[in-house]
């Protein structure tokens, strides 16, 4: 970099460089979880929340109980929560450089006059990366969301029968789970929960059997972001 | 703090010193659908210690099989070396893979 602004903290990372906007957050809020359907299977545990996410944003998540990110359609980001339905879901988006601009304080410019830094938003500050399963107790008295770095997986899927032959009905299930997170006050715990599970209709019929479990191995990495005041 | 940037709130604690760890989204890449793996590289994963990190979002798979019924999910591991990110996603009998979009960044 020939020319602008760099802050390098202790451990040698770049904190601030006026090449690259850093990520502020641009809204925030909560939503309830809700049922929903996926194939004929009607989900009332897990559950989910729909948040709308556009281009290049990023979306930090806080439940209590155990969640993740799952998928996103067009600009629907669905988050699914292991748990009945009426669980409460933080959401906190983060931008590059689009929160606005301070009346005082610092700002940081790139070469071309856009902003890159402005010490008033309210920053993508990375307090953990939490690494596997388990949990992990951080500093009280803060908030804190997290964001998927990588998510392990695991989807089962199995031949259901329900009723005696011949007057038996027989369906296909997959559950999927995924490596989630549940944020209460400072104890974080990482945990693989079923996410999704999925369903045919039950039919007559001889079908064959299923029994299979797929996993894609992953160690989960989570991000956790200082939220407090958020 | 011996030495060092430091910025501080209206109400005098610290916003940012030394030891902060600021996350910063650098570029993104479309992942197509079908697409498995792929590489990404960037002067700024390298930089000074910077860790990278990625953060994918996609959209709903649909199944290959014909037993079953829903969209499935699709997700990406990776690894960070020498100024550049490897990525990788699964697939199985049963479901595809659908496209999404990967964010890149360093902390």
């Amino acid at each position: 970099m020939p020319t602008g602004f760099q802050s390098i903290g202790d451990n040698g990372n770049y904190q601030i460089d006026s090449s690259f906007a850093s990520l502020a957050l641009v809204r925030s809020g909560s939503l309830a979880s809700q049922q929903y359907t996926n194939g004929s299977t009607t989900n009332t545990s897990p559950t989910r929340v729909a948040i709308t996410l556009n281009s290049d944003e990023i979306l930090a998540i806080a439940c209590t109980d155990l969640c993740a990110l799952g998928s996103l359609v067009g600009n629907t980001a669905y988050v699914y929560v292991s748990a009945a339905a009426g669980r409460v879901v933080e959401y906190f988006i983060f931008k590059p450089g689009s929160a606005g601009m301070s009346s005082s304080g610092m700002q940081v410019f790139n070469e071309v006059g856009s902003i890159t830094f402005d010490s008033g938003w309210k920053l993508f500050d990375v307090r953990h990366i939490f690494e596997g399963y388990g949990s992990v107790s951080l500093p009280a008295g803060r908030k804190y969301a997290f964001v998927h770095s990588q998510i392990g997986t695991q989807v089962s899927y199995n031949r259901v029968v329900n009723g005696i032959p011949p007057n038996s009905l027989v369906s296909y299930i997959r559950r999927t789970a995924f490596s989630c997170m549940s944020i209460n006050g400072q104890t974080l715990v990482s945990q693989l929960a079923n996410v999704d599970v999925a369903g045919t209709t039950p039919s007559p019929g001889n079908v064959p059997a299923l029994s299979q479990t797929l996993s894609n191995n992953v160690t989960p990495q989570f991000l956790i972001i200082d939220v407090t005041g958020y | 703090m011996p030495q060092g940037l430091q910025i501080f709130n209206e109400d005098g604690s610290v916003k940012l010193d030394t030891s902060t760890l600021l996350g910063r989204v650098i570029g993104s890449v479309q992942v197509a659908a079908g697409q498995a793996s792929g590489t990404i590289a960037h002067e700024q994963f390298s930089q000074g210690a910077n860790r990278p990190f990625l953060t994918g979002l996609f959209g709903l798979g649909a199944f290959t099989g014909s037993v079953l019924a829903g969209p499935s999910f699709s997700q990406v591991t990776y690894t960070a070396s020498g100024g550049m990110i490897s990525w990788s996603r699964t697939t199985n009998q049963y479901d595809n893979l659908p496209a999404g979009t990967l964010y890149y960044g360093v902390f």
